[in-house]
Formats: C-alpha cells, sequence, structure tokens
C-alpha cells in the first residue's frame, strides 16, 4: 500500500457525453492510505466557461498541477485575450506535465469541454506524462476507475439528454466507488450545457 | 508522530492544542514545556510537528517571510494567504535538495469583514497536500481526534463546548497513548487576536487494587498441619 503512490490519497474521477452535454463527476474523499481526514476534497477545476480538468493522485500534485495549469491559462487568457477551448486545455496540460519526464507529478487527468456554439463535445483523459488520448465517450481516473469504466460502459447510451446523463454518470459513479475503500464519501457531478452549469453534490454511502 | 498537534474550529474562534513534550530516542521525556506554535501574523498561527530541525527552519521560514510582506506592503496576509503560501512552499521543497518532514495545522480569524467563514482551519501534510476542516489533528493523535471530533463537533460551537472536546482527546491521548502528554499547551485565535488558554492535563486514571484472592493458591488452602 505504501508502495503505491498514486493510491496514496485515493480518489476518483468520471467524465461521460450527451447530445451537446457533458458530465464530469468526481469523490470527496481526502485520507492517507486507510485514514481519511477529510471529506471535502473535491477534485474538478474549473479554466474556462465551459472546459473543465479533473485530476486524480497524489493531493499535493492535485493541488500543484490545477495551480500551475491556472498559471498558464491565465497567461494565455491576458496575452491571446480570448478564453480557452478544450483541446488547447488539453495540450497546455499534456506539455506541463510531459516537461516532467523524468520526474513527474503522480496525477492522472481528465479534460472535458464543450464548444458553447456548436454545441461539440470533448473528453480527453491523460496520464501521469501526458500521453494524449483520443475525444472519447467516457473516461475515468483515480483508484476505482476500473470499476467505474465498467459501470459507466454500462450505463451509457449515445446521444443522452442532460437528465439521462446525470443520472447514468451519478449511478456509475456512487457504485463504483462503494466498492474502493480509497474513495467516496460523497461527489460532486458538473453537467455541462450550451447555456448552464449545473452543480450537484451526491450524498451516497458515507464510508 | 509521537506529538500531536490539533486544531478545533468553532463560531468565530480556532483553537490551537499541542502537547508540550519532547522525548528523546522514543522512550525519554526531555522537556515539559516545548512550544509548537510559530505565529504568522496577528490573527493567524501555525503548529507544527515532525522532524526538529525540519520542523524549527520551516515555521521560521515561512512566519518570517509573511512578516516581511506585512514590512512591504503594509498590510497582513489572511489565514487563506498564509495557508496557501505555505502549502506553496512546502511543495516546491518537496522535489528539491531540501524538503521538510513537518506536518502543520495553519489557524487563524479573517480581518476581512466580506470572508463568509471568518475563522479559518488548515491541515498541510509533509507533501505539500492542503485541506481545510472543521478539527484537524497529526500523528497518532489524529486516531483520537477526529474520530471525537466527528461525535463532538457541531455547526456554531462555543468555546467552552470545544475546550470540552479537547479535554475529551487529551483525556483519551493520556489513556491510550504510551506516549503520556503531560501537560497540553492551548490557545485560541479569534477576533482579539492570539490569546494563551490555561494548560490542559489528562485526567487521572484511578486503578483498583488486585483483590487480596489473586494472592491465595491451591497449595495454601491445603491443610497440612491436621
Amino acid at each position: 500500500m505504501g508502495d503505491d503512490i498514486l493510491s496514496y490519497n485515493g480518489g476518483v474521477a468520471l467524465a461521460m457525453k450527451g447530445k451537446e452535454c457533458i458530465a464530469i463527476a468526481c469523490d470527496k474523499r481526502y485520507g492517507v492510505q486507510n485514514r481519511t481526514i477529510a471529506t471535502n476534497f473535491t477534485k474538478i477545476f474549473q479554466y474556462s466557461d465551459h472546459c473543465f480538468v479533473s485530476f486524480c493522485g497524489l493531493a499535493t500534485d492535485v493541488q500543484t498541477v490545477s495551480e500551475r495549469l491556472k498559471f498558464r491559462t491565465n497567461l494565455y487568457e491576458l496575452r491571446e485575450q480570448r478564453k480557452l477551448k478544450p483541446n488547447v486545455l488539453y495540450n497546455m496540460l499534456t506539455n506541463l506535465l510531459y516537461e516532467r519526464r523524468f520526474g513527474p507529478y503522480f496525477v492522472f487527468a481528465l479534460v472535458v469541454g464543450l464548444d458553447p456554439k456548436t454545441g461539440e463535445t470533448f473528453i480527453y483523459d491523460s496520464d501521469n506524462i501526458g500521453a494524449v488520448s483520443d475525444n472519447v465517450n467516457l473516461a475515468t481516473v483515480g483508484t476505482a476507475s476500473e470499476y467505474i469504466f465498467g459501470l459507466g460502459e454500462l450505463f451509457f447510451k449515445p446521444n443522452m439528454n442532460a437528465d439521462e446523463l446525470f443520472e447514468a454518470t451519478s449511478q456509475a459513479l456512487l457504485n463504483g466507488v462503494d466498492r474502493d475503500s480509497a474513495s467516496g464519501w460523497g461527489a460532486v457531478v458538473y453537467v455541462i450545457e450550451k447555456d448552464k452549469i449545473t452543480v450537484r453534490e451526491l450524498k451516497g454511502r458515507q464510508d | 508522530m509521537v506529538e500531536s498537534v490539533i486544531g478545533i474550529r468553532g463560531k468565530d474562534f480556532v483553537l490551537l492544542a499541542q502537547d508540550a513534550n519532547t522525548t528523546k530516542y522514543g522512550i525519554l521525556n526531555m522537556k515539559f514545556d516545548t512550544n509548537r506554535l510559530f505565529k504568522l501574523s496577528e490573527h493567524c498561527a501555525m503548529l507544527a510537528a515532525g522532524e526538529p530541525g525540519d520542523v524549527v527552519q520551516f515555521a521560521e521560514y515561512v512566519g518570517k517571510n509573511i512578516q516581511l510582506y506585512k514590512m512591504i506592503n503594509g498590510i497582513e496576509l489572511s489565514p487563506y494567504a498564509c495557508a496557501n503560501f505555505t502549502r506553496h512552499e512546502m511543495a516546491t521543497s518537496l522535489r528539491s535538495r531540501n524538503s521538510f518532514l513537518a506536518n502543520l495545522v495553519v489557524g487563524g480569524y479573517s480581518t476581512n469583514e466580506r470572508d463568509q467563514n471568518r475563522a479559518q482551519l488548515y491541515s498541510i501534510d509533509y507533501l505539500g497536500a492542503m485541506v481545510s476542516a472543521n478539527v484537524v489533528a497529526h500523528g497518532f493523535c489524529q486516531f483520537f481526534a477526529l474520530g471525537i471530533g466527528d461525535r463532538l463537533w457541531k455547526e456554531d460551537l462555543t468555546v467552552d463546548e470545544a475546550l470540552f472536546m479537547l479535554q475529551t482527546i487529551v483525556n483519551e491521548l493520556g489513556k491510550r497513548m504510551a506516549a503520556y502528554p503531560h501537560c497540553v499547551f492551548v490557545r485560541i485565535i479569534d477576533a482579539q487576536g492570539i490569546r494563551v488558554l490555561d494548560n490542559m492535563y489528562p485526567e487521572k486514571i484511578h486503578v483498583a487494587k488486585p483483590s487480596e484472592g489473586e494472592l491465595q493458591t491451591s497449595a495454601d488452602m491445603m491443610d497440612i498441619h491436621s
């Protein structure tokens, strides 16, 4: 348990696509191996009107990488005088992670976004050294990612509307974290649509 | 791990408690009045525990830099800003030549009226992971403090309720920890600043004398002088 640095703090996140909407969800546990220290540690960060990133892994690196990425995105917005697009954010993130190829940050990342004009949806995931992925329908990161992948594949249907998407995402996450001792203690789900973003907190099993 | 640092957040105040022992070689009690509190600003302070040299070096470095900010800019940093600065220094030093094995509790009262929560409490571990909570602790006392905190903490905790919670934790530490905390220093941070409250001591454990019955053996009960 002490050897696996990616499961030292625990945590999990999931993203799923719908029709012109995206959902991203994460658990709220912060623990040290088998001890739970806090239950308000959310792992989703907003970088633009419709761009969100979730980091799972070592808690200190979750905070450090999210802050360093915020620094770069702030500079981008100042220089370019425009907001970030999801694929640009993804490229910035993978670049940031690969800079530390031989002394890496211990976080896996999920980047999600929506183009408000066209409704095009984006979900990308990345390992801790910036391996790029395709634009996928479903992605998970974290200690319970295998369990949630299985449930996610089960609940996913193409072209879901926002309510169906919220249900599918929530059920996949809540039931998946019940099988993992290092994740859980509540969840937060963001549903991103063209004109609004809805944030909901889920209760779930408090263990 | 053996040193206790505990923080409890209440309505408009933060209570910071630390055991006052210094132990050496795992068994010797060297000192009974060790100070683990480092003042960061008029309304913010930090408790630090861990590797002895690292604790003092890191805490003094962070404290002096926060005081420098006040001298240069003329205003004091809020507890949130102090905690984030501290976390940043800890995270930066983690992947450098000099990392610090120090676990911290940063607590304070924000003098900004527009803050939602005026009393702020943060826990920062030696890797630089920061979290805000109502009850925080580091070391073996974490097992006791968090569990008792889960049972006794409530919204709008008063000072007396928080002191009762702390006394319960200290009693439990005295009863169950082999490294007995002879004395616990208690400080409170509220709108008036940082004040020192009375020391807290674990309650005395009373154990019944062993009964005389255990002194009798079966041989005693045989009458050999018949």
